[in-house]
Formats: structure tokens, sequence, C-alpha cells
């Protein structure tokens, strides 16, 4: 009854396999997923017997609809993995034979590898493999005729290890190309992100949100101090809300900039379609993703939904981009009339004098800045400017672009992140949602665009915010514990930035660096591909060259029988062969007794075969003299 | 098309069976996946073409791993049938259309072999696992064809051990000769019957002795005829007996004449003679046998009627 069996071993790989991916589903795909683990579990328990064929094939029906119900469509993500999961679930119910039962278990091959639209980290790679080594001792298990699950866990961890450090070679060559090749997956789930929009609320919303929205490691130590990471340009304003250009204008050429500085990025999604760079980017290295002329970087074609590691060059010093146009100037009528008065009182002074007014102005007021601003109305610039005085980065940054445009100096807001945490042990920086942050550009005939950040001016303490944020209480301060905890989190956060880097973030430029390192300089596709197929080919032949050695050394064993054979084919009597129920000493004697000539050589021979056969050598001492006799044996 | 072509070639294969005494080698080793192989190979190919679609560096090494576990199945199934040795395979001598007992000796040196099927024709043995250093002894029972000596039919050896994606086999014969005797038929001729076919011949050596008298009970030894048992002793309580007419010299001596029984059929006659033997020999009486140039000369025992049943299974029927 309690004994291991095929379906409770099926049953268990397959719940091994999405247990990493129930912790993403929401509660009520949770709840209809579920369902047939419960039906499943108390059949394998025997409270409830197996259903019939037609039972099978509604509740695949009902399963299926409730689950396009719930998600409008079944080829997503989030629908389709509970989908098959589910299937899988049912296909146990539905086990015949040793192929339905193995298939089954391929099953469980593929939910675990729905692990990776999830999350691809170091430690979820290893339970990936964990559990596909689980599953394929399940398949031994299946297979084995004494059915002990451990002989088949042992035997399947041997042949797995072998098989991991194989792929690992292969995954090295595998040539990579410059972009996908087609369309990417789209998921439904939105999560939170930098906004697509800048109006009062936008960004604070992400305040309190502990999320990495991003790590970076700079290839030279970079102060981090002041950084500022550049997302998106928002060019216009609507009154409420500021927008970026859709679609961004492709800057004209790639610049070329002696101070270029590299930086590597790991890009959480953002489910919208602009990356994420440390100051003004120079260019990209992939095909698909442009530099637009508000230096940002956009990707034409498809969004960010999925983990984006790259390596981006940028300078600090603000390149030569194109002139401001009309865009950067215009006001909405009949909004913040005050504001619009302020500014345009500066007219008379130089632009960069009508700049230092407007930072003045935040100085001398006393603005306060704040998570949790007052709410503002229609005017929100004139109020927050004039009245309350009290807001979150999102208002520093438009009420002074507001303020600029008033006075005629051509201005735009950046959204993107500032600040972050370093990761002492791998060098990196983790930036979070809550580093979020918005500021404003503005245009000098003589300068370009230069940076103003107006939360800054009022508020010099947003740079240091930021670090040290959940351990900031003086709690945590001064708990040795939470220090412990804090350098191992560390710890396990560098491992995960390793392997982002060199495993995952392994594409065309790391795999030339790779092939560099060989001295394969500037392979093109063709040659890595057929490079790559000689590559499986030399290693399959390597593990099953294994076997080859295993055979030689069976012939040498039963060579002493080879050589018995030949002299047996050697005599034409065909009384005097050997029989079948002859022992071979019994052989011996009626040899002996026979008329055939080399009679001593014979006896010699046989003498040495038996003493081979049975006592055995060391070294091939008697092989060699039956070699020797069989020679002279001759009739 | 595709299926002649597919036994056209198993036939070709076939004819390659190797004779025992053998160790399995590797050349002799034919190896493909089985159906859920071929699942897997799929399953493979869409986790890396999706990947690959996705430039996912994970699901690329996923697909990998898989693939290497599909190459190493290929040693491991290989292996599980590589340097098994087949010792034997003895054929018990059978009747015609009867089940026919074939045992097999095979041994593993090396290492641990395990789920090992054998099969000829629809009938199959599974072998769960020869440990190192030791033999196995195993029957297939097969139904045996007409009378006759047949070479050895070949078997096939497999095993999908570990994963079962994978199935390795090599097809094996025997040394030995599979001795069909003919099917015995329902009647056999009677004792008085032979005699005057045999003074028919004109080769009664010596009268038949008339005074054979009943001399008593003796203790029942193995190999006394059943037919000699005293039953009424046995139903007594009493334990087994068998009667003794002591010396029967001359009425137990019986030649059977192969061209003296008139019957056309050869097979027939066969049948009838087979009968006759295992009648004579269950009665304990010294019987001997000649056909054509083949002459048996009368004597009794397990030994002698085996010699007798090959002598028939032999007889070409021209």
């Amino acid at each position: 009854m309690n004994s291991l069996n095929n379906s409770k071993l099926i049953f268990s790989s397959i719940f091994f396999s999405s247990l990493p991916v129930l912790v993403f589903m929401e509660p009520e795909t949770l709840f209809i997923i579920f369902l047939p683990f419960i039906y499943n579990i108390l059949i394998i328990l025997n409270k409830i017997r197996p259903p019939k064929k037609k039972t099978l094939l509604s509740l695949t029906f009902f399963f299926t609809f409730i689950l396009a119900i719930n998600f409008k469509e079944l080829f997503s993500r989030d629908a389709g993995v509970p989908l098959l999961i589910v299937m899988s679930l049912l296909k146990i119910l539905e086990m015949k034979n040793l192929r339905d039962e193995l298939v089954a278990c391929f099953l469980s091959f593929f939910i675990l590898l729905s692990m990776i639209l999830f999350s691809t980290s170091f430690f979820t790679t290893i339970y990936m493999f964990l559990s596909a080594i689980y599953t394929i001792s399940v398949m031994g298990f299946i297979n084995s005729p004494d059915k002990i699950f451990f002989k088949s866990i042992k035997k399947s961890l041997s042949v797995s290890l072998t098989a991991i450090l194989f792929a690992f070679i292969l995954f090295f060559f595998f040539p990579r190309i410059q972009n996908s090749l087609w369309g990417k997956h789209s998921n439904t789930k939105n999560v939170s992100g930098f906004a697509q929009t800048i109006s009062p609320g936008s960004i604070s919303s992400l305040a309190k949100n502990d999320e990495v929205a991003f790590k970076v490691k700079f290839e030279d130590k970079v102060s981090l101090h002041g950084n500022y990471f550049r997302g998106i340009v928002f060019n216009t304003f609507d009154g409420i809300s500021w927008h970026p250009d859709k679609p961004p204008i492709k800057a004209p050429t790639n610049y070329n900039n002696l101070n270029s500085k590299k930086a590597f990025i790991i890009l959480y999604p953002t489910y919208s379609k602009y990356l994420i760079s440390p100051d003004y980017p120079l260019n990209f290295p992939e095909k698909g993703i442009y530099l637009t002329e508000n230096a940002t970087l956009y990707s034409w074609f498809f969004k960010i939904n999925d983990k984006k590691i790259y390596e981006v060059e940028f300078t600090n010093n603000n390149p030569n981009y194109p002139k401001p146009g009309k865009k950067h100037l215009k006001l909405p009528n009949g909004y913040n009339q005050k504001a619009i008065e302020l500014g345009s009182n500066w007219l008379s002074l130089t632009p960069d004098k009508r700049i230092e007014q407007g930072l003045k102005y935040f100085k001398k007021n006393n603005f306060v800045y704040t998570l949790n601003p007052p709410k503002y109305g229609k005017n929100y610039i004139d109020e927050f400017l004039f009245k309350e005085k009290k807001g979150f980065c999102e208002h520093f940054a438009s009420s002074f672009a507001f303020l600029m445009r008033a006075a005629k100096v051509p201005s735009r807001i950046t959204g993107g992140y500032l600040g972050g945490e370093q990761n002492s042990i791998a060098g990196f920086t983790n930036v979070r949602q809550s580093d979020a942050h918005a500021w404003c550009e503005v245009w000098l005939e003589n300068k370009g665009w230069i940076r103003i950040d107006p939360t800054i001016e009022s508020e010099p303490d947003r740079l240091e915010r930021n670090t040290d944020q959940i351990f900031s209480s003086d709690f945590g301060r001064k708990n040795q514990f939470f220090k412990l905890t804090k350098s191992i989190l560390n710890v396990f956060d560098a491992i995960n930035f390793f392997w982002d880097q060199k495993i995952m973030g392994y594409n065309f430029s790391l795999q030339n660096k790779f092939f560099e390192f060989l001295g394969l300089k500037n392979q093109n596709f063709f040659k890595k591909s057929i490079l790559f197929i000689i590559i499986v080919f030399i290693s399959s032949i390597l593990i099953l060259y294994l076997i080859n050695l295993k055979a030689k050394y069976a012939i040498k064993k039963v060579e002493e029988l080879i050589l018995f054979e030949k002299f047996q084919n050697k005599i034409k009597n065909k009384a005097l062969l050997k029989k079948n129920n002859e022992g071979y000493f019994e052989y011996l004697k009626r040899i002996e007794n026979s008329d055939l000539k080399n009679l001593e050589s014979i006896k010699a021979f046989i003498l040495y075969f038996i003493e081979e056969r049975y006592l055995g050598s060391k070294n091939k001492k008697n092989i060699k003299k039956m070699r020797d006799y069989l020679k002279k044996i001759k009739f | 098309m595709k299926f002649k072509l597919y036994n056209f070639i198993k036939q070709k294969i076939k004819k390659k069976a190797k004779i025992t005494p053998l160790e399995i080698k590797k050349n002799q080793i034919y190896i493909l996946p089985t159906s859920p192989g071929f699942i897997f190979l799929l399953v493979v190919f869409v986790i890396f073409a999706g990947s690959f679609n996705e430039n996912n560096n994970m699901g690329l090494l996923f697909s990998f791993f898989l693939f290497f576990i599909f190459i190493i199945s290929i040693r491991e199934t290989r292996n599980s049938i590589l340097n098994l040795k087949i010792n034997s395979i003895k054929f018990e001598n059978s009747f015609a259309f009867s089940n026919s007992k074939i045992i097999f000796h095979l041994s593993a040196d090396k290492n641990e072999k395990k789920s090992i099927e054998i099969s000829c024709l629809d009938k199959n043995i599974k072998i769960n696992s020869i440990k190192k250093n030791s033999s196995v002894k195993k029957e297939l029972i097969l139904m045996s064809k007409r009378r006759g000596i047949y070479n050895s039919p070949v078997f096939n050896l497999s095993s999908s051990y570990p994963y079962g994606i994978f199935k390795a086999w090599t097809y094996i014969r025997s040394d030995q000769k599979q001795i069909v005797y003919p099917a015995p038929s329902n009647n056999s001729i009677s004792v008085p019957e032979l005699k005057s076919l045999m003074e028919e011949k004109g080769k009664i050596k010596e009268s038949l002795n008339k005074d054979d008298e009943f001399k008593g009970l003796k203790e029942y030894e193995k190999g006394d005829s059943i037919k000699r048992i005293s039953w009424k002793s046995y139903s007594k309580g009493l334990g087994l007996f068998t009667k003794d007419f002591g010396e029967q010299k001359g009425f137990d001596e019986i030649m059977i004449f192969f061209d003296k029984i008139k019957i056309k059929d050869t097979e027939k006659k066969l049948s009838l003679i087979c009968k006759t033997i295992l009648e004579l020999e269950l009665m304990g009486l010294k019987y001997g046998l000649e056909i054509e140039n083949i002459k048996l000369l009368p004597n009794k025992g397990k030994e002698h009627q085996k010699k007798c049943l090959e002598i028939l299974a032999e007889f070409k029927n021209e």
C-alpha cells in the first residue's frame, strides 16, 4: 500500500517541478491548480477510484475552460503554465503503459523549463537541475527491475553530472547571434516599473517598492555618489502629465567619445521599450535597440518583458546631441498662470542667469521633499510652487521645467534612477524601484543639454537617502544579527550577479571574447556553427568512447578462447575436436591417445590454455606461450 | 514497401546472429531509440528551438543537458548487455507441437547486468538482474514445430535499461540442435502384434517364455515400471510394491521393424512407433529399433529411449 510505485513517483516529480512556478501564481490560479493536485493525491491514497476515460476528458475540458475564462487567453505565460501543470496532473490518471509513464516524466521537464519565464537566477537554476535529476531518477525507477529508488537516484546522479559537464561545454560554443530571430512571447502580467508618463504621484508610488530595478557594474571604478541612470526623456507637457516622443526619433549617428566608459547592466523586466543607461549612452551593441536623439536607449520592436542583460558604452559628459525644437518650449494654454508670470519676469536675463534664478527660488522658499505630498488640483504647478511647497521629485522636476519654458529656456524632464546600494563582494550596484527619480535638463547654446536637479538643490540628502534603506532603522544598525544576515544576503546576491553576468548574460560579444581567448579571432556565424557541430560530435564520441575502452578490455580477457578456437580450426579430423560436454583435461587425455602430429606442442598449448583459463596470469606470459605453440602446430 | 524493406534488413541482420557460447561484443549490438526515446528527442528539440528563439541561455543549457542525457543513455543501454556472456542455450528434446523448454545460461563478469529480455517469436522472458561474477539460468517455453532436427532459432536479447529511451539488442543462436520427436499417436502397437511382426521377419532367437510366473512382491525401486505396481497392496496401505516376474529373458526383448509396419503415411507410422516406444519403456521391456540401415539393439532405460526417439526425429521422409 505505502510502498513506492510508478504513479506516486511521477506525481512527486511533477509536484517538485511545478513548486517554484507556483510561487509566482495568483491566488485564484493557485486554487484552480490545487483541485487536480488534491484529486491526484486522493486517488494515490486509494480514497477514490481513478476516473474513467469520459470523466477524464470532461475534466480536461473543464480545466481548460476555467483557465481560459480566468485569463481570457491560453497561450500566454500566466495561463499556459497552469494549463501545462493541470494537463500533466491529468496525464498521471491516464497512464496505461511504460510509454505513458515516460511521457508524463517528459511533461515535468516542460514544467521545469517554464520556470525560466519567471526567474533565471543561480538558485532557481540549481533547483531546476536538481529537480530534473529527480525526474530522471523517476524515469530510471520506472524502468528498473529491482524498484529501489535510492539506486536509481545514484545512477541518475552519475549520468547527470557527466551530462551537465558536457552541456556547459556546448553552451559556450553554441553560436550566439546579435538579436533574437522571431518575436518574443508577451506577458500579460503588469508589474511595477518606471512610468511611461510623469504626473504627480507616478514616481512616489515606487518609493516604497524594494524590488531591484537593475544591477549595474562599471568597468572602471566610478564614484557612486551622484550617479544618474537615464531611462526616458519627456518632451511634451499637456498641463497634467509629461509625455515622451512617440516613437522617439533615432539619433543621426552613433557618437564617439574619448571619455567613453563601459557598464554591464542586468535590467529586470520593465514591460516598456526603454532601457536604462548610466548618464549618456553612446552606442548599443545589439540590433533592434537604438540610440534616440534624446540620448536614451529604445528597443524598436519588443518590450523588455524578460530580464535583459547588456553592456553599454556611456559618457558622463554630455555629447553634442541635436538642438532643441519647438516642443521644448511649448506650454499648454490655460494652466499655471502664476508660474508663467514668474518665468517671464526673468526674460531680461541671460539664459544661464534665468536657470540660476529658478534654482534660487527653490532654495529660498523652503520646499519640503516628502513621500506623502498633499493632493493637488488642476494647476498643480502653481499650487506646488506658491502654496503647499511639498512634493516628490516629479513635482520639483516638472515645476522647474515649466518655469524654464516660461522663461523661454528649452527644457525637458528625464526619468530614471538615482543612487543604489553597492554590493562590496561582487562590486556591483543594486538599483531598486525606490531609487526611481526624475530631474530636469535644460539647453544652453554653448553647453548643450545640461542636467539640473531641483530636488537635490532643495534636499541634498536625497543622494544619500537610498543607501542602506532596508537596514536603516536604529535597531538594524545596532543588531549584529542583522549585519550578519545582510552580509549573507550580499554573498547570495553576488553569486547571482556573477551567474547573470557570465552565464545568463553570455552573449554575442562575450562569446567573441571567449573565442579570442582560444585564439580564434573573427569567427563568423557559419564558422562558429561548424565548430559547434564538430564539438557536439567530439563530445558524443567521447562519451561513447568509454564503451570502446571496455570492449577492448573484454577482448583481452577472452584472448585464450580465441586462440583455442584457432587451434580447433586447425584440426581436420572432426572426431578429435573438443566436445561441448567434455572437460579440457578429458580432451587432453583423448588427444594424447590420438595419432596427431606435433603432439608435444599440442599438449603444451592445451596446458597453457588451462592455466590461463582457470588460474589467469598477470602479464600475458601464458598467452604468448600459447601463440608460440600454436605456430608450431602444423598438420 | 517500407515494411518490406524493414523486414528485409531484419532478416539480413538475423543471419549474422552469433552462435553460443559467446560474450556480447560492441560490434554485435544494435541500438535505436524506443518510441518514448523519439518523444524525448522531440522534447529536447522543442526546448532547444524555443530557447534559441528567445535567446534564453538557461533554456539552451537545459536542452544541452537533456541532449547529453540522451547520448549517455546510448552508452548506458549498450553497457547493459555489453560483455554479457551467454554460456549456453540448451534445448530440451520435445515432441512435435508440444511445449519445449529452452534453457539459457547467462553470466556477467565485469558488472551487474539489469533488465534483460530474451525473446523468440512472440514469447519472451525477463531477467531482472545478473549480479557481478554470477550466472543465471532461465527457461523459455516455446511451441515446438514438426518432427525433425532443427538448427537453433534466432533469439533476440535486448535491454532498455536504464531509462527506456533506447533499446539495445543482439541476435544470438545456440550451437546446439533442437530435436523434435514425432508427436506420439493415440494408440500403440500391442506387444503380441510386435511379436508377430518379429516372427514375420524371422529373427526371433528365443521362443517366448510361457511359464513366466508371478514370483511375489518386491519393494518399489526407482525406475520400476508403473504397470507392475501392485495397486491392490497400495490401496491396502502397505506401501508401494511391484510385482516380481523374475528374469524375463526373451519375453521382453522386442525389436521394432520399421518396414514391417504396414501404414502408408510415414509420419503416422513414426508417431505410432513413438507411442509404442513410450509404452514399452513404461512397461519396462527391452526394445530395439531397426529403420532402414540404422539398428539399435534391444535395451531399456531413459538413455536408450532417447536414442530411439532421436532416430525417429532424424528419419528422412523422402
